[in-house]
């Protein structure tokens, strides 16, 4: 069962990922379950999102604010801040305690004298992360596809997938600015700090950006527009955002392997 | 059991199994020294000791062999290949036992061995099973669950259960109760008997006595000297502590060959303190011509060593205290 550090990896996150998943699930359920009576009063809701300052209504609900279609209700109550910081903030944990962890647990020398090797650590490690977020992304997806479906408000299952594969390859560039930072430093603290201090700031970025037209070029350096900003349903998926965010993640690997190749192991 | 077993020669034409050059490393900004300029050979099929106080940079030297450390100048070679450029062949045939010892707590000891083994792949499990029966070790129970000499254990049978060319263990016996330290020099024997290298470290000079062919010191980061243990144990300098049946005055054995610093205590003068260096045999046939109530042996301190043989060659503090009140030295000795 234990073959090698990709499999220890997986076994390790099991158990956390399906408290996520739960988590997930219970929540997207919650959210569509109220949906009918929203979409009820979604004129005079709506009629109060559309009086609210334009700087307001940007902050909290983002260029969201549409209650209302089914799209434009998951878009702004889910995708363009939950799902992302959800799948983000999974990726960070699990980022934190792959390659950083094992090192403060003190179980690195072990593994390394066995052989390991430590390219092929960084890669097993990292493909455990890959598939435990994938399976949270998979998880957020099929969650939502149910939920529209029993709401009686579906929305297209290929749709669903391109904006959650969308918002798990994000979860999985800004999880890889921690592993990265982790890995080179041997700290889980530092890994989540670099982590979070990145995501939030591109998450800032991309909102500051869509409030003020002169900040307007600001969202090109923010992974969240790439990731379709704060409606990544409804969207056509460019391919082109699909590149930057894998091609992020890969330059950070490979920033990983090169870092902690190089550095000495703390006991 | 015998310390002062007969050197195996290294096989001819054979590389050394481990070889530093000028080994030096500095850690952080204040560069502090782990090891200064370390020159080191372990003949293959030898079982050496590397002995120094806490803090004399075994532990560093150890991790610089495995390439978990990189050093700041010199290398390191290990069974013929550089130690970083080389590191998965040294690592595919090298045993390592970490001084400070960290398993995974989810895990049983079974899972933490079975995952090792398929890491390193080859591992003849039926070995591992004898290992595991003859250290009396539980695999069942989670890590977390168990005492740390059961930890240590665990990490014994990692280093051995591949059969490695050379095992380095740092600290081995530490946390190990009597009966399992036992078992584990019957291990080195057998280990020396099949031709496996051992490298390991200790702060206990009787441990190293009973188990090495050659023993290095090390104080401060760096080598103070190599010794053939067979030769030390002839040279080593034991405090004895005599009591008498009645007051025996100090003159009787200030000419015995050896003896030195020769002091009555106790309030009738009936307990003799001395120090003799090389053969007690001497001391035992003076001692034969008076009523003796006790006779106590101690192996000094390893401190103590340092300041008889190598007080002109380093720059040491003052010898540590604690040796007197050391249980395992009293009586201990018994070298043959």
């Amino acid at each position: 069962m234990l073959r090698n550090a990709f499999a220890k990896g997986l076994r390790d996150q099991a158990r956390p990922l399906l408290m996520w998943v739960v988590g997930v699930a219970f929540y997207v359920g919650l959210l569509m379950s109220i949906y009918p009576s929203i979409k009820g009063s979604a004129k005079s809701l709506q009629g109060y999102i559309d009086n609210l300052p334009a700087a307001v209504r940007a902050a909290f609900l983002g260029p969201g604010g549409d209650f209302s279609t089914p799209v434009g209700y998951v878009n702004t109550e889910l995708l363009s801040w939950l799902a992302p910081i959800v799948l983000i903030a999974f990726a960070i944990s699990v980022a934190a305690r792959s390659l950083a962890g094992e090192e403060e647990n003190g179980t690195l020398s072990l593994l390394l004298a066995n052989t390991v090797g430590r390219r092929r650590l960084v890669l097993q490690k990292y493909a455990a992360m890959l598939v435990v977020v994938g399976v949270l992304g998979a998880g957020f997806w099929l969650s939502l596809w149910v939920a529209t479906a029993i709401a009686g408000t579906p929305v297209g299952a290929g749709d669903l997938a391109g904006a959650m594969l969308r918002l798990t390859l994000l979860g999985l560039a800004v999880g890889s600015v921690t592993y990265a930072v982790g890995g080179a430093s041997g700290r889980r603290q530092t890994g989540i700090a670099a982590g979070a201090g990145v995501g939030l700031a591109m998450y800032v970025a991309n909102t500051v950006s869509v409030m003020n037209a002169t900040l307007k070029p600001l969202r090109y350096v923010s992974l969240f527009h790439y990731a379709g900003g704060a409606a990544p349903l409804g969207q056509s998926i460019s391919v082109e955002g699909l590149l930057v965010l894998v091609a992020t993640s890969a330059l950070l690997l490979a920033a990983t392997v090169w870092l902690f190749e190089r550095r000495d192991v703390r006991v | 059991m015998n310390g002062g077993a007969p050197l195996r020669a290294a096989p001819q034409g054979s590389a050394p199994a481990v070889l530093t050059e000028r080994l030096t490393k500095s850690y952080g900004r204040s560069r502090s020294r782990g090891v200064v300029a370390l020159d080191l050979e372990v003949r293959t099929g030898e079982v050496f000791g590397f002995l120094g106080p806490n803090g004399a940079g075994k532990t560093t030297t150890i991790r610089v062999l495995l390439d978990l450390i990189r050093p700041t100048s010199g290398r390191a070679f290990v069974l013929g290949r550089d130690s970083h450029r080389e590191t998965p062949a040294i690592q595919a045939h090298s045993g390592y036992l970490p001084g400070e010892l960290s398993l995974y707590p989810s895990l049983t000891g079974r899972e933490t061995l079975r995952y090792l083994a398929n890491l390193r792949g080859g591992v003849d499990w039926g070995y591992a099973a004898e290992l595991t029966e003859r250290l009396d070790c539980d695999l069942e129970r989670k890590v977390a669950d168990l005492s740390t000499g059961n930890r240590r254990k665990i990490g014994l049978i990692q280093a051995f259960m591949h059969r490695p060319e050379l095992l380095i263990l740092d600290e081995p016996t530490s946390g190990l109760d009597p009966l399992v330290q036992h078992e584990f020099y019957r291990l080195l024997d057998e280990a020396r008997d099949a031709g496996q290298t051992v490298f390991l470290s200790s702060h206990v000079l009787p441990e190293v006595q009973r188990v090495c062919d050659r023993v290095a010191f090390v104080r401060e980061g760096a080598l103070v000297a190599v010794e053939d243990v067979a030769e030390l144990t002839g040279k080593a300098v034991r405090e004895i502590e005599v009591v008498f049946a009645e007051p025996v005055p100090p003159s009787v054995f200030e000419d015995v060959p050896g003896v030195t610093d020769v002091a009555a205590h106790g309030k009738k003068a009936t307990t003799l303190r001395f120090t003799v260096s090389g053969s007690l045999d001497p001391v035992v046939k003076r001692l034969a011509g008076y009523p003796v109530v006790d006779l106590i042996s101690r192996l000094p301190d390893l401190e103590d060593v340092f300041m008889t043989f190598y007080a002109g060659e380093t720059d040491a503090g003052g010898p540590g205290e604690q040796g007197a009140q050391d249980p395992r030295a009293r009586g201990g000795d018994d070298a043959s």
